[in-house]
């Protein structure tokens, strides 16, 4: 019966690496259920901080289920031996605490790097006359209960001018070049995700926040469109909280602002005004 | 021995209703936890069918509730079906589980004491609990909108009547758990019996300190928040709420969740660290070998703790706190996954060249090792805040949690109560029926729980109602889209296999989450059966060593018939000089093993 329980543990790493690889080798029944397409320029470094990650811990997961697995399988009772009488091993415990230490110091120390870039270094230009300043955002992304509204910066490039105009839903974003959006709560929590550009926030109401990414046209499959999900809790129409993300090339991206701008203009200006 | 001596005869409301005696109000725990065990299960089950079956009517209560949707329940109700669940299974069911039924029946008998220090007290946390599971019952029975803000009830969304029963209910668990710590902390420090020092006691009761601790200090910071959110609710303060439409706060919502995962975080460790405890009594006994590592155990706890009061952030990482201090916080959430890899190494010496008997809370103990690896080695991924970005909010967190709590600190405590059940009530639990209640949980368990990561990784995000409404949006195709998208151009929705796949391993997920309630029943039977039917246990069926085996099974008022005294460790297992392979804490001392003893003089 021991050897029976040691195989049902043992099963456990087996199988739960089994899964892992199925999901990203896209071997059925689990096809399409690893990460989601990575259409972004720092999605990448994401990506293999997760794949380096679980490559450790899989290998851990492994080498500890076959040692509780080997443990019961060999030592299965019997009342003419006694157990090995030890109280524990210092050198063991020295070694076991530094090994994994270095380990889990080396994972931040690696991530850190690109939590930088991606949460604390907003992107910068540079000014006609030689200085830097925040880069403005091309988008203020507006949620509320249950829907995204998208105010765009239309041809000036400039959020709050009379040239804005709002989409339901849908956000059409230029390819290939680092944009910045604003991002603000009207009423409760909500989460803005884009599983696709790995881009995750939170919107506080009360609170103006930036995220910043950069669309790349070759990760991109033609003719798509991504989707939106809100991923904080904000009340029963939580899931139905859908936008739909339209890459599109910068000269695709000046024709919808020009269309925009004509169909819109007069409305949009008794928008901006009335906020 | 206090007051056991010259007791007064008590009538049978004093005896089994407001007793005074530590193992009846640990009883009392331990009976209103598991049937809040079962109501807690039974939400999840009913949330599960709806991720399965979305929108199509809700076996048993559907009919009742929502006669005129057909038995459909609405988005609102499966919000306020896991608010529920977790609310019930963190706050009714594991803390007072651990704390409440293990804390208080085992802490007196194994340091050799006769009650808590202080019985009323014991007493009051056991009745206060009451008053909480009322205003629980009111807020989920509140008519228009019940709690379906989730367990963290961030503001400005958690509001209205049911707010304010569920903060008033969760205050009462807290005072409920504060004084119990305070009797725990005081027992384990001035009621230990000769012999017994701090580094003699057995880990469970190092993990009860160490947990009492922390319910100590993180507890006040959460009333405090509790009651500012009540007033924010009830009396219109502006703590927590912003300066909005909806109301004239001129609060900060971050604020609240700051002091909410400040208890909250060390509560996952108040959550699991007597489980650990115990598991390593259970397993060292069962192994008949000496604890690996004693120490380094107890420094590991105490090291979980500390770290514990500085992680809490991690659950912030995208909230629109200052990324800074998501960089300072994933340091020192990825450290506290050391003291936790230190555990599982020593659980695994301590199996390894043992003598193993593999009976049902052994089997138990070890799947909690097993598990436990997982949820722990989960969590490093989401500790990383860059890792974090993606899984935040996804089924990552909800397998990771579920690893650590059901598949860990549950296991545990079915581990714990197959063990101290002969102690408790004098018989023991059937084995066949116990491995086979086993078995079938240990399977349907990961079925349930393991899916999960992939769907996290996948991107799907938690506390969605059903993940229909976008599967129907493409099946509804490109014309709607090309109707909506401005600028006339034929797209296609590109995550449309994604959501096949989702669908399908929800429906596997719910089949194993029903086989695993339904599993319970074999737990049931065993459980009430062997108390009246079981076969009787003398003081010490498991051959263990610590001092709760030396008293009569069940133990009278008092506990000991004699006052022990303490002469070794709790692990004297498999001695090379000793006759048996177990020697208890209060055997005579041998000779010539001056070498084996690893505390003080007695």
């Amino acid at each position: 019966m021991n050897r029976f329980w040691s195989i049902l543990f043992f099963l456990v790493p087996i199988l739960g690496v089994g899964i892992c690889l199925m999901s990203a080798l896209g071997i059925p029944p689990l096809e399409h259920t690893w990460l989601p397409a990575d259409i972004s320029k720092s999605g990448a470094d994401i990506d293999f901080a997760f794949n380096m990650v679980m490559w450790i811990i899989g290998i851990v997961f492994v080498g500890t289920g076959l040692v509780l697995a080997m443990s019961m399988w060999s030592y299965s009772f019997s009342f003419d031996r006694k157990a090995t009488y030890s109280h524990g091993n210092t050198k063991l415990e020295i070694i076991w605490s530094i090994i994994p230490g270095f380990i889990l110091i080396g994972i931040f120390v690696f991530q850190a790097v690109y939590w930088e870039k991606q949460k604390i270094n907003q992107p910068v230009v540079t000014l006609a006359d030689g200085t830097t300043a925040m880069q403005q955002p091309i988008v203020k992304v507006v949620a509320r209960k249950f829907g995204w509204r998208f105010w765009y910066a239309g041809l000036d490039g400039e959020l709050g001018t009379p040239d804005d105009f709002v989409l339901e839903n849908e956000l059409h974003l230029p390819m290939d070049e680092p944009l910045v959006v604003q991002l603000e709560s009207e009423d409760v929590l909500h989460s803005f995700f884009l599983r696709n550009l790995r881009i995750k926030q939170d919107l506080v109401p009360g609170k103006k926040q930036f995220a910043w990414f950069t669309i790349v046209s070759e990760k991109i499959e033609k003719d798509k469109v991504y989707d939106i999900l809100c991923a904080e809790l904000c009340g029963w129409g939580h899931a139905r909280m859908n936008g739909r993300l339209y890459p599109k090339t910068k000269s695709e991206f000046q024709e919808f602002l020009k269309l925009n701008d004509l169909k819109q203009n007069g409305f949009a200006m008794n928008e901006a005004e009335e906020k | 021995m206090t007051e056991s001596a010259d007791h007064p005869k008590q009538s049978f409301i004093w005896k089994y209703v407001f007793s005074r005696d530590h193992k009846v109000i640990g009883t009392q725990f331990l009976f209103s936890t598991l049937i809040w065990f079962a109501v807690g299960g039974a939400l999840a089950i009913a949330l599960r069918i709806q991720l399965a079956w979305p929108w199509t009517s809700m076996p048993f209560f559907g009919k009742e509730l929502f006669a005129t949707e057909g038995g459909q329940i609405s988005p609102d109700f499966y919000n306020m079906l896991f608010t529920m669940h977790a609310s019930i299974m963190i706050f009714f069911v594991i803390i007072p589980i651990l704390a409440g039924a293990f804390g208080n029946i085992l802490i007196p008998l194994m340091i050799g004491a006769d009650d808590m220090a202080f019985p009323t007290l014991n007493m009051l946390s056991y009745w206060v609990m009451w008053p909480a599971f009322v205003f629980m019952g009111l807020s989920f029975a509140t008519p228009t909108f019940g709690p379906a803000f989730g367990w963290t009830a961030n503001p400005p969304m958690a509001e209205g009547p049911a707010l304010t029963y569920w903060l008033l209910g969760l205050i009462c668990v807290g005072i409920s758990s504060m004084m119990g710590s305070v009797n725990y902390l005081t027992t384990i420090i001035q009621m230990r019996a000769p012999g017994m020092t701090m580094f003699r006691m057995p880990m469970t009761i190092w993990g009860m300190f160490v947990t009492a601790i922390l319910q100590a200090f993180a507890l006040p910071v959460l009333t405090a928040a509790l009651c500012m959110q009540l007033a924010d609710n009830a009396f219109g303060t502006g703590f927590f709420r912003p300066e909005s439409a909806a109301s004239s706060g001129g609060g900060e919502p971050l604020m609240w969740q700051h002091l909410f995962w400040f208890y909250s975080h060390p509560a996952v460790y108040i959550m699991i660290l007597p489980a650990m405890g115990m598991v390593s009594d259970i397993l060292s006994c069962f192994a008949r070998k000496p604890l690996f590592g004693y120490k380094p155990m107890i420094f590991s706890i105490s090291g979980i703790a500390g770290l514990g009061f500085i992680v809490w952030g991690h659950h912030m990482f995208v909230s629109g706190m200052n990324p800074w201090l998501g960089t300072t916080f994933g340091l020192s959430t990825i450290l506290i996954a050391l003291p936790s890899a230190i555990k599982v190494f020593n659980w695994l010496g301590t199996l390894w060249n043992g003598n193993l008997r593999l009976t049902t809370p052994m089997l138990f103990a070890i799947s909690f090792v097993s598990m436990f690896v997982i949820g722990g080695l989960s969590g490093i991924p989401i500790a990383s805040p860059l890792i974090d970005i993606p899984l935040h909010d996804t089924y990552f967190i909800v397998a990771h949690i579920h690893y650590v709590l059901f598949a860990g600190t549950v296991m545990g405590v079915f581990a714990g109560i197959y063990f101290w059940f002969p102690k408790i009530f004098g018989r023991m639990m059937n084995e066949t029926l116990g491995k086979i209640h086993f078995f079938l949980t240990f399977v349907f368990m990961n079925g349930t729980f393991f899916l999960m990561h992939v769907l996290g990784w996948m991107g799907v995000p938690r506390r969605y109602a059903s993940f229909q409404s976008l599967k129907q949006q493409i099946e509804a195709g490109a014309s709607q889209l090309e109707l909506t998208a401005s600028d006339g151009v034929n797209k296609v929705f590109v995550m449309a296999k994604d959501y096949e796949q989702i669908m399908w391993i929800n429906e596997f997920i719910t089949y194993c989450a029903i086989g695993m309630g339904v599993v319970q029943i074999f737990f049931v039977l065993n459980f009430f059966g062997c108390i009246f039917f079981g076969k009787r246990a003398g003081r010490n069926p498991w051959e263990s060593n610590t001092l709760e085996w030396t008293t009569p099974s069940p133990p009278g008022h008092g506990n000991f018939d004699f006052q022990p005294v303490v002469h070794r460790g709790p692990y004297e297992y498999s001695h090379p000089d000793a006759e048996k392979d177990f020697l208890m804490q209060t055997d005579p001392p041998l000779e010539a093993t001056s070498q084996a003893e690893s505390g003080g003089e007695p």
